[in-house]
């Protein structure tokens, strides 16, 4: 269940059963209690009618549906053999809280929409989506002109959406996975800017013939300009097809908008060109007498251009700032080499199927992602993970799709294909990304859903003032106070539009995510943007984190004449059959080292202590404190240096041949080569960075001290985990969590922001509202950073945004005109609405020069 | 009954509309310094701009009088 109408339909079909006398549903807690009559219908029946509505019935808690229909009759019959009677029933059965849980089915698709030109659109469209019974959530981005929407399928359809939409007067269409692809992608793209410069450049070529006739009187345009270009026959001659060819839309959009009850761009437009227009036609066409001489098709001609020119310069920058999404898909490759039958064939990288042997030769893409079988190659991955430097693939090792094999054939086993490749999980999460919105989009959404109706009022209170009372003060002439008036409130109403307040967010969120994206971090959603801008505490997870997760020697400390390498020998050649995490630490050691081991002999292991055994002739133990004094061997003066070592977070072990203490050999999980320069830059930022793992608090204090870590959260369990995150944010701090996507899960996602780290190619398992697909840990500042740069943006758009409104709408009311008779045209007016919705589209592609 | 109550809110604001470029009207009249044109001319744009504003008032207005439903 997702949405009040949910409720309300199980509650209503449910309680339109026989038997039942009352049925309450808790959407937050996902549970419907019900009271019924176990003589007139069963919980079986009340299942399937919910089932039926298209949602699914759990018993509550972990019994099976068999346990819950148990409980339910034992419950009921006790009750009837208590004391029959209907009442008695309601009453038992409310007592004892007979409670169904169910998940609603829950579908999501993607619309794509055409023809929307300003946030009262979107508002508009998520408005009607949202009041549409099933609907749980709508989204609609106007820049990437998609609308996804979270419904009940049983409740409503797409094609009902798909009509809803049409009805506001935009087209609207499903989008299929085909639809997602680059080269379709494009041609849309590529159709519509045609349209656009095409109208635009009609618009243009007729206008500027209209401009030059209308200014015929002006000092420069009265040398060059021929008399008859100022007949108003030739202004309406040239004036009429922009109107009615390019101009049409606007008339179209408003009247659809209309008939729905709604009010958009197109109206503030289509009201001052419509005006303009026919004030003209009536000057042209019949003597009007004074003051109605001159016609105002250059208002209504060139009104219509600029607009025109607005929306091709929006769709351009629009195009720029999905430039993100079409570049990662335009990382796929499009055909595959596959071995089929033991022939090597080309077939399309949609044909591969899982399981597939591919061929890849040096130079070539990865066509999907899959397991190294035989070859070995460098790959050059940096178009996935943002790493630059190639990374070595031999047998065994997974490769990812899109990326490029530089150096030497190799042969691989298709694991992932179509839509389950790394690449095809990333496009999804960044395009649901830069669909969604950030919560400071709610300003722009309230302001713009009604706006458009405060502009027109606005717009008639503008008209009333001039009319009644500025053309009494102030002088008008030559204008009559009717033409006046109605120019000032047509500039209003042009220069009112919010079309940059529309484009503020999503534009920027497109821009942040895109660029986070190439970098190789996943920012899910413009809510995890702006959350993350937030934080006051960093949380990281210290195994496999903070530290590799993997012990390796750190110090060997030889006395007694022995020397280090010597010493790292005879340790390793005990150890050599240890399957102890520490014992395998000294031999991977030592093999690194190239030292040449020696087959032990007599290996013991002494669990909790050490090991001894013989190597070469020589009896090596190797072991704690308790076994070196239980084997009577003289430390002289070792102790020190272990507790020292044990002080800095290591695991240090005594080495003791033929008796005699000979060294210290110290194994600890080593920091990750970033993760002290991750903390660095994070207190760089004011954040408090914390430490959170399962080890003693020596050891924990020892490895925070080396990264620079302020607080450390000991010695707690994996479930715990989530927790301690509670904790913290009791404390009134928003947290940000740095771990694995898939063990620390809990904790990830108890966290205001999870990142999850190092997660590799499988992107779509990950909890998390960032993931970082490479493991590096400064990318955990780099999504801070995106994150605050993007909200910036933002801020700074809206402000550009609502400054031009508030700039514009009292200069465009006439303001200026008692003191310096200046009034803003019409056509000034759709200029300047221009050149908002152009700075703030240039403002936040600026962003995509920047380095994060 | 959803379309009466559309038919309804509709009239509604038809009748403010109409109610406004009246009052504009004698006002203006009333004034005597504008001219006949002048006056049916913005008497015209004051209907279409109010018809506008109080269609997307008006019905919205009325449906929370009528307590949502």
């Amino acid at each position: 269940m997702h949405c009040e109408s949910c409720k309300k339909i199980i509650e209503m079909k449910v309680g339109e059963l026989d038997g039942v006398f009352e049925i309450s549903v808790s959407r937050e807690a996902e549970e419907a209690t019900v009271t019924f009559n176990p003589d007139l219908v069963s919980t079986k029946k009340i299942s399937d009618e919910i089932i039926s509505l298209g949602y699914q019935v759990t018993p509550d808690g972990h019994a099976g549906a068999g346990a819950l229909e148990e409980a339910l009759d034992e419950r009921q019959t006790g009750e009837t053999n208590d004391g029959p009677g209907n009442l008695r029933h309601k009453e038992v059965a409310t007592k004892s809280e007979t409670v169904l849980a169910e998940k609603a089915i829950i579908e999501k698709s993607t619309l794509r929409i055409s023809g929307m030109s300003c946030a009262s659109c979107v508002a508009k469209i998520e408005t009607a989506l949202k009041s549409m019974d099933g609907v749980a959530s709508a989204v609609v981005s106007l820049p990437l002109e998609k609308a996804t929407v979270e419904y009940s399928p049983a409740s409503v359809d797409i094609a009902a959406m798909k009509k809803a939409i049409k009805d506001l007067g935009y087209s609207a269409a499903e989008m299929s996975d085909e639809d997602s692809g680059e080269d379709r992608e494009r041609a849309r793209r590529r159709k519509e800017m045609w349209w656009k410069v095409f109208w635009f450049s009609f618009s243009l070529v007729l206008s500027i013939p209209v401009m030059l006739g209308s200014f015929q009187d002006f000092p420069v345009f009265n040398t060059f300009v021929p008399p008859w270009m100022r007949s108003n026959y030739f202004l309406f001659a040239m004036t009429t097809p922009v109107i009615f060819g390019p101009g049409a839309q606007f008339f179209i959009g408003a009247y659809k908008g209309l008939k729905h009850g709604t009010a958009d761009m197109n109206l503030l437009m289509a009201t001052g060109i419509g005006a303009s227009y026919i004030m003209s036609v009536l000057v042209t066409f019949f003597s009007l007498g004074p003051g109605y001489e001159r016609p105002y098709f250059e208002t209504a001609a060139l009104l219509t251009t600029f607009i025109l020119l607005g929306r091709m310069l929006e769709a351009i920058t629009r195009g720029k700032t999905s430039e993100a999404i079409r570049k990662l898909m335009g990382l796929q490759a499009k055909t595959a080499r596959i071995v089929r039958d033991g022939e090597e064939m080309e077939v399309l990288v949609e044909e591969v199927q899982v399981g597939d042997i591919v061929v890849v030769r040096p130079g070539e893409k990865i066509p999907v992602d899959g397991v190294v079988v035989d070859g070995y190659s460098s790959v050059d991955e940096s178009m996935i993970t943002g790493e630059s430097i190639p990374v070595e693939k031999k047998k065994g090792d997974e490769i990812v799709g899109a990326t490029i094999n530089k150096n030497g054939t190799l042969k691989f086993e298709a694991t992932r294909v179509g839509k389950d490749t790394a690449l095809a999980q990333i496009i999804k999460i960044v395009e649901e990304a830069q669909i969604s919105k950030a919560p400071i989009q709610r300003i722009a959404d309230k302001f713009s859903g009604h706006f458009i109706v405060a502009v027109h009022a606005l717009a008639l209170v503008a008209f009333f003032f001039w009319f009644f009372i500025g053309s009494s003060l102030f002088d008008v002439a030559p204008q009559t106070p009717f033409l006046f008036s109605l120019f000032v409130s047509i500039a209003v109403l042009v220069i009112s539009c919010p079309c940059a307040v529309g484009l503020a967010t999503p534009m920027a969120i497109m821009v942040g995510t895109g660029k986070a994206a190439e970098k190789g971090i996943l920012i899910k959603g413009g809510e995890a943007l702006e959350g993350a801008c937030k934080l006051d505490v960093v949380v990281f997870d210290k195994t496999g984190t903070l530290t590799k997760g993997e012990p390796a020697v750190t110090d060997v400390i030889a006395i007694n004449g022995f020397d280090g390498p010597e010493l790292l020998r005879l340790a390793a050649s005990a150890e050599w059959a240890s399957e102890h995490s520490l014992g395998e630490a000294i031999v991977n050691r030592a093999k690194e080292d190239g030292l040449a081991l020696s087959e032990p002999s007599d290996f013991t292991a002494i669990p909790g202590h050490g090991i001894t055994a013989s190597v070469d002739e020589r009896s090596v133990i190797l072991g704690n404190l308790k076994l070196m004094t239980d084997r009577k061997v003289s430390l002289n003066g070792l102790e020190e240096r272990v507790t020292e070592l044990s002080e800095q977070g290591k695991t240090p072990m005594f080495i003791a041949v033929d008796e005699t203490a000979a060294g210290i050999v110290a194994v600890a999980d080593t920091l990750k080569d970033y993760s002290a320069d991750a903390v660095k830059e994070l207190h760089r930022l004011g954040l408090e960075v914390a430490m959170i793992t399962g080890d003693n608090a020596r050891t924990a204090k020892a490895i925070a001290k080396q990264v620079g870590i302020d607080r450390v959260l000991a010695e707690v369990l994996p479930e715990d985990k989530a927790n301690e995150v509670r904790k913290l944010q009791e404390q009134g701090k928003k947290v940000a969590m740095v771990g694995d996507g898939i063990n620390d899960a809990p904790a990830l996602a108890q966290a205001d922001i999870g990142i999850a780290l190092g997660s590799g190619t499988d992107v779509a398992k990950e909890t998390g509202d960032i993931v970082l697909i490479k493991d590096d840990l400064r990318d955990v500042v780099a999504s801070i950073s995106v994150s605050k740069k993007t909200l910036n943006k933002i801020k700074q758009n809206l402000f550009w945004a609502f400054f031009y409104n508030t700039a514009g709408i009292p200069m465009g009311a006439g303001i200026l005109y008692p003191f310096v008779k200046f009034v803003v045209n019409p056509e000034v007016a759709a200029l300047a609405m221009v050149t908002s919705s152009l700075s703030v589209s240039l403002n936040t592609l600026w962003m995509k020069r920047r380095t994060f | 009954m959803a379309e009466i109550k559309t038919r309804g809110a509709l009239l509604g604001s038809l009748a403010a509309s109409v109610v406004l470029t009246i009052s504009f009207y004698l006002l203006a009249t009333a004034l005597g310094r504008y001219g006949k044109l002048d006056i049916y001319m913005a008497s015209i744009y004051v209907l279409v701009l109010s018809m506008i504003v109080s269609a997307s008032v008006i019905p919205p207005l009325l449906k929370k009088r009528q307590g949502g439903s």
